[in-house]
């Protein structure tokens, strides 16, 4: 097992003072079990100051540090250079901001533009079916909740958006999708039917080929493709 | 058992090719390997709507058959024959793995493994056929009963996927594609097949008229043109969707699609009833 | 370029939010379900309300079922005093216990994705310190979401906060507050994006800006935790309480600093050092790994002060090592999935196979702005300060005293949130519109200040050695010289963050600057955390003085700091609430000054 790798990677900067995108390489001796997040960081402390990116948790938990790796969405936080290195077959990697919205500057790309999809789905319960007895929870059996429960794992890093073959112009996206899918089978939610106009309209389920590849990207490994699936099957009604 | 390992095996040694391939193999890794074969749907697709039409522009001189024998002597041509050949290619690709997206979504089949026994499985009766076929040279079949066979299981699969999809709350036009693919499915596959009984049947004019003079025939193929006119102008106007974004522009694209499929449809209508 | 920075625009709300977080969100979702034409703007720093730190939090809520035959409130408020060591208000403690099943179904009934047993109910699990009857068995009082019950209360609040519109100003940060007189009247906001300045004025301001675990070199506390809220407060020459009650876990995975609960070592696991010796055995005789939290955080930082540490080469620190080799592969496979996983995931072992890096991690602040039971945040004289709130992490009502049990936090988070809302509308009835006095001198002498800085100096060097010296002096282990030297590098620090220049002088998204304004707040929030350190001379909760290893009746109050100039603060103190006690009901001699062992 090597202890450290010599990498390169080839990051995809923008300056938005003077509208200007450029390639700029960073070579450095990366320790084996250090992840990009650690990479970023080290590049700000060793070598550019300016280089912008970002990040929240770093647990994987929140998706904020989505990029682009060799041109595979994923979190910044969970990649180590080891399993990069032995993933990608090389320790050259191209590193782009999430393409489902403008960057701002160089990685951070504008999430909060990105997430206006996921408000146009109304991702609460609209009109909460009364509980069955007041001041109760709603009963609802972990055997009922194993059926969704899945989709709820979402944290909204936008992958699945990056990698659908659909274009994110007219697609409200695979994220948006789950978003409004969970609600549809929560029983708490009364107010189906404008659900269903969402995810039957021609930005929602219409738009995808079930090309899988939001399963396929997904960190939290949710089988996005199930959950559309299952819309076109008709089985919400 | 044993049967499930060398099916894995076999996969496994097509999903290695596969990934070797240096342009295929990076989006193999980036977005999966289903999202290669959708990239392959999508290209055949289109593939297949621009030779329908050219199909049916070639057809519609069957007016005057010299003409049309003329065009077809081009196919005596090795390198015509071969690109004739390799059409089987898109056609049943684009067939079995619309068959396993239909089953997919409408059929609540997402067990991988079980679809890709099916497209083997399928795909090996295919070429099989098309092998013996071709081993046994000029034989012949009555137009009727094959076409009634072909008709009667297509109609059958379209019946069974509209019952499938009808409550479904997707777009009625979203349905018929998939219902038209359905229908398709047996009738694309099995329109190549029986162009290649024997070479006459599919190249000389005299011989094609003869057979389409009988109503039947008639029927068969306006079902099949119409229904592949629906299936691959809706299947255009899908894609074009993904990328428009203003309502003007993707009503302005519908209707282009619209009177091109008619134009076509009107062609392909005369000629069959007309020849 | 020099510019000249001023107030780009001004924005009127009725209130406003500093922090989107979990205890935020609460808050606001109850002023707008209560009054929905309320104007209420909430400030994230984060790209997203949802990527706030309260996403990460994995294990539960605590909350007493009222259907339950076994377990009483009483005990959970036991339990919290005696976690608390005593220092917890009791007032606090009733008013948030006793409200907290109604929270449960409030979230529940927003749509808060809660596991269920197979009658449909809410499923519990149970958790260290949680017991029944005073001591005598594991309580079963957390309700929880899978490992993310955190995430699950974000995306509940986020949703409802939505549903009844709010305004969001998301990548913005608040850099000053706003005053007219003894009134808080708005805050100064840095819009990352834009990189605009706006002044936003309200009636009633909510500071719930979370946690300052970038204190700390190894910390499972997000990036953005940087203690601006305290910063805030300490800036505007109001006290921050008991900022020495930080606490450490003992077993965060390197790199990361993810929590590895408590379930490997009562599962088995055995902590191992340099060489290979399981060394708890000269800690805790008869415990051994099964002994309590913090005596096995400072057993871990003994054996890497002393040199039987590894070190990892990578992320540049010490650690020991975590053997769960020996345990058999149901455990791997089914107890210990999700922990297995992220050291599979961040640190890449196979714990099946391999050792396994952790060591003590800090984890939750306990102390924070001092706030009465509505919320309302007090001034030196414990007096409230007129439209000013803080709920969350960032504050200290205090619930958790000195030490806080798993899953009271995200309790707090959410019953403080309502309460303070509930005030909230009371006081808008009371009040109107005043404008402040200043206009952000403050902010731009200081954002001025770093733009035009000379030097050589980088912020990430001197961020690097700030947390360095915390985690080494100020961490688990304290002792009188080592605060004092801790205290002098933190002044001298200030001054090389004095001569640190930025090399790209924009002000969109300029992360440079952003984390030189950062580094400002570390650096005063280190400073009254080693204040409160060196003070108080004795042991207390997660508060450990190796030259007064016991709990002394003489500090028995709460600390209070201030700090308008770096480096000279005044201390006071705030006596701890003991209502539960001197109201002598049922059981009020559990309430005493009790001794905390378990
Ligand atoms: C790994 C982990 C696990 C945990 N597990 C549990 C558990 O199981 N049970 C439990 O009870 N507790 C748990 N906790 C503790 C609990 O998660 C936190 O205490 C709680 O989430 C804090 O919530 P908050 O709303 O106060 O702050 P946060 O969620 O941190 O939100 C702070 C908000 O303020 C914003 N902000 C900060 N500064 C500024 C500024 N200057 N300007 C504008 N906005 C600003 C941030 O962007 C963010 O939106 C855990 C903590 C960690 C780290
Ligand atoms: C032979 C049986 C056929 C079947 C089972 C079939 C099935 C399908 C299905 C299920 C789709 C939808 C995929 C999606 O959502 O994108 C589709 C798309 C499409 N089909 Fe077919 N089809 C068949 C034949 C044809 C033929 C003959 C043509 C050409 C005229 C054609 C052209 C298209 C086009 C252009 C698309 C759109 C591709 C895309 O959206 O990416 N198909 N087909
Ligand atoms: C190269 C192989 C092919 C040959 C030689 C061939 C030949 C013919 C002939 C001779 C006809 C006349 C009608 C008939 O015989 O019943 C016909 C009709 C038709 N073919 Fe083909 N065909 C071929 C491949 C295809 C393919 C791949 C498609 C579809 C994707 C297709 C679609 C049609 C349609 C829609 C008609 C009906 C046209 C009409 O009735 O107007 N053909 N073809
Ligand atoms: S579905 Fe998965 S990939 Fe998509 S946003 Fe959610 S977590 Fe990310
Ligand atoms: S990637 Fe896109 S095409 Fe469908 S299956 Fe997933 S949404
Ligand atoms: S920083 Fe939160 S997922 Fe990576």
């Amino acid at each position: 097992m090597r202890e450290s790798y010599k990498i390169t990677l080839k990051i995809r900067r923008y300056d938005p003072d003077n509208d200007r995108s450029w390639i700029q390489d960073y070579h450095m001796e990366a320790g084996r079990i250090l992840r990009f997040v650690d990479l970023f960081r080290k590049i700000n402390e060793e070598q550019d100051p300016t280089l912008a990116w970002d990040s929240s948790c770093e647990h994987g938990q929140c998706g904020t540090c989505t990029v682009k790796v060799n041109g595979k969405p994923l979190l910044a936080c969970e990649l180590l250079v080891e399993d990069a290195v032995s993933y990608f077959e090389t320790t050259i990697f191209h590193i782009e901001p999430l393409d489902v919205a403008p960057a701002i500057r160089d990685l951070v790309a504008d999430m909060e533009n990105a997430y206006e999809k996921v408000d146009q789905v109304m991702p609460y319960v609209i009109e909460p079916e009364p509980p069955f007895e007041e001041g109760n929870e709603h009963p609802i059996t972990a055997h009922e909740l194993e059926v969704y429960v899945d989709a709820t794992r979402c944290i909204n890093c936008f992958c699945c958006a990056s990698a659908c073959i659909s274009s994110h112009n007219s697609f409200l996206g695979p994220n948006a999708m789950l978003a409004t899918i969970i609600r549809v089978m929560d029983p708490r939610e009364r107010e189906k039917d404008k659900r269903l106009k969402v995810l039957y309209s021609d930005q929602g389920i219409s738009r995808c080929h079930s090309s899988m590849a939001c399963t396929f990207v997904c960190p939290k490994e949710i089988d996005v493709a199930h959950f559309i699936a299952l819309a076109k099957e008709g089985r919400f009604k | 058992m044993a049967e499930d390992y060398e099916i894995k095996r076999f996969r496994q040694a097509i999903t290695t090719k596969l990934a070797n391939v240096p342009f295929i193999s990076t989006y193999a890794k980036t977005r999966g390997r289903a999202y290669v074969i959708a990239w392959c749907h999508r290209i055949s697709g289109t593939g297949l709507v621009a030779y329908v039409m050219l199909h049916i522009y070639t057809l519609s001189s069957l007016e005057t058959p010299a003409e049309f024998n003329a065009k077809m002597k081009l196919f005596s041509f090795f390198i015509f024959r071969l690109l004739e050949w390799l059409l089987a290619i898109p056609v049943i690709f684009h067939a079995l793995n619309g068959a396993r997206l239909i089953l997919y979504e409408s059929f609540g089949c997402r067990d991988d493994e079980t679809m890709t026994r099916w497209v083997l499985g399928l795909s090996a009766v295919y070429v099989l056929l098309m092998g013996m076929l071709m081993i046994m040279g000029n034989q012949s079949v009555t137009p009727l009963f094959f076409w009634l066979i072909a008709l009667i299981i297509s109609t059958s699969l379209a019946y069974l996927v509209a019952s499938k999809v009808w409550h479904s709350g997707t777009s009625i036009a979203w349905k018929f594609q998939r219902i038209t693919g359905a229908f398709l499915l047996i009738m694309v596959t099995a329109h190549l097949l029986f162009e290649h009984i024997n070479p006459s049947v599919g190249h000389e004019a005299g011989v094609v008229i003869d057979r389409i003079q009988h109503f039947f025939i008639k029927v068969t193929d306006l079902a099949l043109v119409i229904a592949i006119l629906y299936h691959g102008g809706y299947g255009l106007l899908s894609i074009a969707k993904d990328y428009l974004q203003s309502k003007v522009l993707k009503s302005s694209c519908a209707m282009l699609i619209i009177v091109i499929m008619v134009i076509f449809a009107w062609i392909g209508l005369r000629l069959t009833l007309l020849v | 370029m020099n510019r000249v920075l001023g107030i780009d625009a001004t924005i009127y709300c009725d209130v406003l939010i500093i922090g989107a977080g979990g205890a935020g969100l609460r808050c606001a979702v109850e002023i707008l379900e209560k009054r929905p034409e309320t104007h209420v703007i909430a400030v994230t720093k984060v790209s997203h309300p949802q990527k706030s730190h309260t996403c990460t939090a994995q294990g539960g809520l605590a909350a007493v079922d009222p259907r339950d035959p076994a377990d009483k409130p009483i005990y959970h408020m036991f339990d919290t005093w005696k976690g608390s060591d005593c220092t917890a208000d009791q007032n606090i403690i009733k008013r948030i216990i006793e409200a907290s099943w109604d929270e449960i179904i409030w979230l529940e009934n927003r749509g808060m994705h809660f596991s269920r047993d197979h009658e449909g109910r809410l499923g519990k699990r149970t958790f260290g310190g949680h017991t029944l009857n005073f001591g005598e068995a594991t309580a079963y009082r957390a309700v929880f979401e899978a490992d993310r019950t955190g995430k699950g209360i974000m995306d509940t609040v986020w949703g409802e906060a939505i549903k009844r519109g709010i305004s969001f100003m998301n990548q913005s940060i608040a850099t000053e507050l706003l005053f007219k007189g003894n009134q808080c009247a708005g805050s100064i906001i840095y819009k990352k994006k834009e990189g605009e300045f706006v002044r936003v004025l309200s009636k009633a301001t909510v500071l719930a800006t979370g946690g300052t675990g970038q204190v700390f070199r190894i910390t499972t506390n997000c990036r953005q935790n940087t203690g601006d809220g305290l910063a805030l407060i300490l800036q505007a020459g109001l006290p921050v309480m008991d900022p020495e009650a930080v606490q450490f876990h003992p077993t965060g995975i390197i790199g990361p600093g993810i929590l590895a609960s408590e379930a490997l070592r009562a599962e088995g696991g055995v902590l191992r050092n340099k060489d290979l010796e399981p060394f708890m055995e000269r800690y805790a005789p008869k415990m051994k790994d099964l002994a309590p939290r913090d005596v096995v955080s400072r057993a871990i930082e003994t054996e890497i002060r002393e040199g039987r540490g590894i070190f990892n080469p990578d992320h540049e620190v010490s650690h020991v090592w975590i053997d769960l080799r020996h345990l058999s592969e149901y455990v791997h496979d089914v107890k210990l999935r999700e922990i297995s996983g992220f050291f599979k995931k961040f640190v890449h072992v196979d714990p099946k196979k391999d050792l396994c890096p952790v060591r003590p991690s800090n984890h939750y602040h306990m102390g924070g702005i001092p706030t009465n039971h509505l919320g309302e945040v007090q001034n030196n004289s414990l007096e409230p300060v007129e439209g000013l709130f803080a709920v969350g992490e960032c504050a200290a009502a205090s619930f958790h005293g000195f030490n806080r049990l798993a899953t009271n936090s995200l309790l707090e988070l959410i019953t403080m949130g309502r309460f303070a809302g509930e005030r909230i509308l009371e006081y808008l009835d009371e009040v109107s519109f005043s404008l402040p006095e200043d206009e952000g001198e403050l902010t731009f002498s200081r954002f001025s200040g770093y733009l035009e800085a000379k030097g050589k100096d980088r912020t990430a060097q001197i961020r690097n050695a700030l947390r360095t010296v915390m985690t080494d002096k100020v961490g688990v282990f304290r002792d009188e010289d080592g605060i004092s030297q801790a205290i002098e590098t933190l002044k001298e620090l200030k001054e090389r963050a004095n001569n640190s220049a930025l090399s790209v002088k924009s002000l969109t998204m300029n992360q440079e600057l952003i984390q030189r304004w950062e580094l400002d707040n570390l650096l005063a929030v280190s400073m009254v955390i080693a204040q409160g350190a060196l003070n108080r001379r004795e042991s207390r909760g997660a508060h450990y003085r190796e030259d007064f290893p016991e709990r002394d009746d003489e500090y028995n109050y709460h600390t209070l700091i201030s700090m308008r100039e770096f480096g000279s603060v005044k201390l006071g103190n705030r006596p701890i609430d003991m209502s539960l006690y001197e109201s002598g009901g049922e059981h009020y001699q559990e309430f005493g000054m009790i001794e905390r062992r378990y």
